[in-house]
């Protein structure tokens, strides 16, 4: 079930709407130390994040469908608990998640506000908040190695990869015959400003643009970032 | 498209971290005037971690320098702002040890160091004054120091230009992407 968030109102139905995420250098920083010290990295998805955020404006909605009261049919429902769909539902969960965790003795990063560290005589723990996902490092925790598979562990090391991603990618551009390269950009070509008319203009930008290349060099790849900077000129 | 080609050819790279070396490192390089439309230069950073990249960035620069020195330079002052960010976020994790050393910053023109070194003002840097004062605080503090390198060791050199294939392969296997062993049970490309 999802709230019809479209129809509520800025200042009346909600205020603020943000939800900050950790940053991706945070999480590699955080898998660069866990391997350097040894943590163990444990992974964890919050089921239905968003219904767990409380409430603070008063929202009414209408009684879903299939669930009408009967004889009540003129009547709404009063919000207590946010809904997914609900603007302020991202926000909501990351405040509520945000005390709680404060509760329990961690503490902020200072740069990174989702990043939460709590140490102790006998542990440390590092906690890592990416919307309703957790990144857990702990210094000692045994029972945790059944969860490690979720990251593939060589060994003494983490290693990240996208080749999944990668390959979901290609198929989606298989039309253009790609052949293998060693280099991500052709050195001996000089690049100028491209003035003709756009050929395929879109699926150039959906290609190179925010939604796949970058994408992927943005987590792990840092080769051909220089591709990024130069897209305009192609 | 040629970076599909390298996408595929590469597929199996990834990030790998190991427990060596325990220090953060950083690469900065920039390349002049790679605009030719505007005449404005690229510079590149990159920090690495328990041999692998965290953090880099490839950016043209906003402000228009005079010579490969300046580049340098303002691709130094880009780099800093980051490793100032890592140090206080690794400052907060008490794993760390609290007396951190200065992070070294490795840089391949020595014109551009000693520049940074040299707090002689003269009226030929103006345009760059502010980040030289930044720069020059930063070492003050013992948060960076900035250290010559060859330009082909540089890792930070394919954030600004078009590599060849050999140069490629050593920075990237200097960055820590390696071809990572398959894990075949857990992945099924089919799927969506």
């Amino acid at each position: 079930m999802v709230a019809k968030g479209f129809t509520q109102k800025e200042g009346v139905d909600y205020f603020d709407t943000y939800s900050p995420v950790a940053r991706i250098t945070s999480i590699r920083v955080l898998f660069a130390l866990a391997s350097i010290y040894k943590l163990y990295v444990h992974q964890m998805d919050v089921k239905t994040a968003f219904l767990n955020g409380d409430l603070k404006e008063e929202v009414y909605m209408e009684q879903p469908e299939g669930f009408i009261l009967p004889e009540n049919e003129e009547k709404v429902c009063k919000l207590v608990k946010s809904l997914y769909g609900l603007k302020q539902a991202p926000k909501q969960w990351h405040e509520k998640f945000d005390k709680a965790i404060l509760l329990n003795g961690f503490h902020h990063n200072g740069v990174d506000k989702c990043m939460y560290s709590k140490f102790t005589k006998d542990f440390g723990v590092i906690i890592c908040l990416y919307v309703d996902d957790m990144l857990i490092f702990s210094t000692n925790i045994i029972g945790i190695v059944e969860t490690k598979r979720y990251l593939k562990k060589h060994s003494n090391g983490y290693a990240l990869n996208q080749s999944h991603y990668i390959e979901k990618m290609l198929d989606k551009f298989k039309h253009l015959n790609i052949k293998e390269a060693n280099t991500p950009f052709d050195s001996s070509i000089k690049l100028s400003a491209y003035c003709d008319k756009a050929v395929a203009q879109l699926e150039y930008d959906s290609a190179i643009g925010k939604s796949y290349v970058c994408y992927a060099l943005y987590k792990t790849r840092y080769s051909f970032c220089y591709m990024q900077v130069i897209k305009i000129y192609k | 498209m040629q970076v599909f080609s390298y996408l595929k050819r590469t597929i199996d790279l990834g990030l790998f971290y190991s427990d060596f070396p325990a220090v953060m490192e950083g690469y900065s390089d920039a390349s002049w005037m790679t605009s030719s439309s505007d005449n404005k230069s690229t510079s590149g950073w990159i920090f690495s971690l328990g041999g692998g990249v965290i953090s880099w960035a490839s950016k043209k620069q906003t402000c228009i320098s005079h010579s490969t020195m300046e580049s340098e330079f303002i691709a130094i002052t880009a780099a800093d702002k980051e490793a100032e960010w890592l140090r206080n976020m690794l400052f907060d994790i008490k794993l760390w040890p609290q007396h951190m050393s200065a992070i070294s910053l490795y840089c391949d023109s020595e014109a551009t160091i000693s520049r940074a070194y040299n707090n002689i003002y003269n009226g030929k840097s103006r345009h760059i004054s502010i980040r030289h004062g930044y720069i020059q605080e930063l070492i003050t503090n013992g948060v960076i120091t900035i250290v010559y390198v060859k330009s082909v060791n540089n890792l930070a050199d394919p954030l600004t230009k078009g590599l060849s294939r050999d140069m490629v392969r050593k920075t990237t296997n200097g960055m820590g992407l390696k071809p990572v062993i398959k894990d075949t049970s857990n992945r099924n490309p089919t799927s969506d």
